[in-house]
């Protein structure tokens, strides 16, 4: 009996110590997890953010280099007009590329459109490069004629400063990316200084 | 009986601190696989740059006239914003500034019935190395600029 008694004792369930100690590793268990989790989430966000910025640069860049490839003063042009060929205004920058292997030339404009950029070429639809993530971006066209054993020859390019930022979430501040570079329409000074 | 109390006496200290070890243990490298991720990133934001910064000095010595390209290796300090080339040529270089990286250039001459036909054109962008490390890591661009005339 006293034995029964006894086991009857041990299995009348936890104390309020062992209760205690359970939530006390379980809630540190948690907690850890939880951290871990959100740290996550946020890395995996930023990851995510990090990679669409790098994605719409990337493509604004190596469209913006292509089209500058293909820059040219068109078949009636002066080459007096070398100046003329980039525009830039705050919002625009355009200029003329080939279209077709007679060496026609058509306008390319690239355009700000509040946080987006586009670009258009001649009656062909429009094509949104960035969209919404644009923070800033200026562009500015410079040009030198050399003087001395270089004489009248010719150097243009197009100094570029972009920023982009991602899409503000609670709780979440992606870092902008931030590329400045000078590009140059190499066949338009190889035509300049034919 | 001493063996049947000692069965229902639930878990012990040395148990739960075995599981948490084990918990922990398992943990690191999922803990890591997610950093290699964020690191992954990081790096290739930074490859950008750099293949950009590359690009930028590799098109404007292309589109410099083959006369004034010079031939020779130009380290970081002879690359400077509005000087020349070498003092053989009047073509300025036009770089947009980024501290974190080292530029290099090598051009050389391709000969043949000696006349030089091309000039290889080698761009080198490294990242500046961390105190008290080797700067590994870099950026090549090579290209081929023919003698029209």
């Amino acid at each position: 009996m006293k034995i029964e008694q006894k086991k009857q004792e041990k299995n009348a369930g936890f104390t309020l110590v062992e209760v205690l100690v359970v939530i006390g590793i379980a809630s540190t268990i948690i907690g850890i997890l939880s951290a871990l989790l959100s740290h996550f989430y946020r890395g995996f966000a930023k990851g995510e953010e990090s990679g669409i910025l790098l994605q719409e640069s990337g493509m604004f860049l190596a469209t913006l280099r292509n089209d500058l490839i293909n820059a040219a003063l068109g078949k009636n042009s002066q080459k007096e007009q070398w100046s003329k060929v980039l525009q830039s205004t705050q919002d625009t920058l355009s200029f003329s590329v080939y279209c077709d292997t007679d060496g026609n030339v058509e306008p390319v404009i690239y355009l700000i459109d509040g946080k987006s950029v586009k670009r258009l070429q001649g009656s062909k639809k429009s094509k949104t490069l960035i969209n919404g993530n644009l923070k800033s971006l200026n562009w500015r066209v410079h040009s030198e004629e050399f003087k001395g054993p270089a004489l009248g020859t010719k150097q243009i390019w197009i100094d570029l400063d972009l920023t982009l930022a991602g899409k503000e979430k609670p709780g979440l501040k992606a870092k902008p990316l931030r590329i400045r570079t000078k590009m140059f329409p190499t066949r338009l000074i190889k035509q300049m200084n034919g | 009986m001493k063996v049947l109390e000692k069965t229902d006496g639930g878990i012990s200290l040395v148990e739960i601190l075995i599981a948490l070890t084990l918990l922990t243990a398992l943990s690191i490298p999922v803990v890591t696989i997610f950093s290699a991720g964020t690191r992954g990133i990081q790096i290739t934001s930074e490859e950008f740059i750099a293949h950009t910064a590359a690009i930028e000095l590799l098109e404007q010595l292309m589109s410099a006239p083959f006369r004034f390209l010079p031939v020779g290796t130009f380290t970081d300090a002879q690359i400077k914003n509005g000087e020349p080339f070498d003092s053989s040529t009047p073509w300025k270089y036009r770089i947009s500034e980024n501290q974190n990286l080292i530029r290099e250039v090598k051009i050389s001459e391709l000969k043949r019935n000696g006349k030089t036909r091309f000039k290889k054109i080698e761009v080198k962008i490294r990242w500046v190395p961390k105190e008290g490390k080797e700067a590994i890591r870099s950026v090549t661009l090579k290209s081929l600029l023919a003698n029209e005339n």
